[in-house]
């Protein structure tokens, strides 16, 4: 009888005890919300200053602005903007052999430091847009800098060597350090080029089929030479992604899907 | 006992779905990307055309380009070994080692080369007096004209490859009825 008293005083307040818990804990966990709330509600007061969230990122082509997407928490928008590579003076023509300056690189344009990466599609496309899977990627030469920026040879399709097989279109690039958010200076940081030329090669004009018929009354041969390039636009297609600094390993993980090493001065290395 | 253990697994459970309710949230990572794209059409394959004159014994050759893309063209004209070819070049034209005449500027989409004069030398016939008499004997005169690709080296300078040749072409002349008649294939 002693031990059932004894048995029931201390279920009674241990049950009170949890409930009490659980309703406090429930209270704290709705009281964090609310000041998340308010931290988001005044978050525009603190923009000017320290805009923690507003990530950016735009693609540079000879020194301009070619295409960018910026966030800015303070109106919780997306600032975007996509325009056209290897654009040439009105009248002109894209001459075959010729190689063109085109330096292309990456500038911060959000208030968080971050990490990028390019990738780089180029391959053949008829009249209507399709694409001509039986015409070369690598008649479309595209001079990598190396300069920072290390070439993820596995994930790339693209012949990178003159003695390699493979004739993919893609080449995805890493830029090795942190490309860090604008300064006090207000100027932004850009990194070095990863590609600073394009050359359609000349052995584009080698590339053809020969068709042979014969004028039933005359008997002259007539032999016509087809250039398989003949007619075919090239596409250049780059696309950078940029992610946080912060907890940098496990954000590249989830973002893009590889594993990478952070030195301990932000180098970043392919694992 | 047993059913303050099963209280305690609840809040306990209550209260790992309350705490858990943040995560997330807190792994979805700042990123964002921008992309752009370029290109275009290669033209490589000129067509030309052939126009002729013939006057005086001399035929006057020009090429028009008819295709969209421009390129390099050059001109060769046989005849049998009896038969003499004076050419005469004119603007634009120039004597190659291989037997053939170049028009060494880029003949763009839609243009013509200049003229090119080939004099044709036919052979004196006389009769047993040494008379000399007309000359009515067929013979043929082909004309190849040849168009290649505007090619361009890194630096932008630009360069036939004439081992890449697409199109040939005849021209042949007969005689028939003491007058000249051409054909043109």
């Amino acid at each position: 009888m002693k031990r059932n008293k004894k048995k029931s005083g201390f279920s009674v307040p241990s049950k009170t005890t949890v409930l009490f818990v659980l309703a406090a804990g429930l209270l704290l966990f709705s009281a964090v919300g609310s000041t998340r709330a308010a931290l988001t509600h005044y978050s525009e007061t603190y923009s000017a200053q320290i805009d923690v969230q507003s990530i950016g990122v735009s693609l540079l082509e000879n020194g301009e602005i070619v295409s960018y997407r910026d966030y800015t928490h303070a109106d919780d928008e997306w600032f975007e903007a996509s325009g056209e590579l290897l654009q040439l003076p009105e009248g002109e023509k894209w001459q075959v052999g010729r190689t063109y300056e085109e330096r292309l690189s990456v500038m911060n344009s959000g208030a968080i430091d971050e990490y990028v990466r390019v990738k780089l599609y180029k391959y053949w496309v008829d009249g209507e847009g399709n694409k001509q899977q039986q015409l070369s990627p690598s008649m479309i030469r595209l001079h990598l800098t190396g300069d920072h920026w290390i070439v993820d040879e596995e994930a790339s399709t693209a012949r990178l060597r003159e003695d390699e097989d493979r004739d993919g279109e893609l080449i995805i690039l890493y830029y090795d350090s942190i490309l860090q958010a604008v300064g006090e200076d207000n100027i932004p940081h850009e990194t070095t080029p990863f590609l600073d030329a394009v050359t359609i090669d000349g052995r584009v004009a080698t590339k053809v089929t020969e068709y042979t018929s014969t004028d039933a009354a005359t008997g002259l041969t007539t032999v016509r030479t087809v250039y398989d390039y003949d007619g075919a636009s090239f596409v250049l297609e780059a696309e950078v992604d940029a992610v946080q600094t912060h907890n940098a390993v496990n954000a590249i993980r989830s973002a893009w899907g590889v594993e990478v090493q952070i030195g301990a001065d932000g180098r970043l290395s392919l694992r | 006992m047993k059913r303050s253990w099963r209280t305690a697994a609840a809040a306990a459970a209550a209260l790992a779905l309350v705490s858990t309710a943040a995560i997330g949230s807190a792994k979805a990572y700042f990123t964002t990307y921008a992309t752009a794209r370029g290109g275009h059409e290669i033209t490589l394959a000129p067509v030309t055309e052939v126009t002729e004159r013939f006057a005086d014994w001399t035929k006057h050759i020009s090429l028009r380009n008819t295709g969209d893309a421009e390129c390099f063209a050059r001109v060769r004209v046989f005849a049998g070994t009896a038969y003499g070819l004076e050419y005469k070049g004119s603007e634009g034209w120039r004597q190659g080692t291989d037997g053939y005449w170049y028009y060494d500027r880029i003949l763009p989409a839609g243009g013509e080369t200049g003229v090119l004069d080939v004099e044709i030398k036919l052979p004196e016939v006389t009769d047993e007096f040494g008379n000399r008499l007309a000359y009515t004997e067929n013979f043929n005169v082909v004309v190849i004209q040849e168009c290649t690709a505007v090619l361009y080296r890194e630096d932008g300078t630009a360069y036939a490859d004439w081992d890449d040749v697409l199109e040939s072409g005849e021209d042949r002349y007969e005689w028939e009825e003491g007058e000249v008649n051409h054909e043109a294939q």
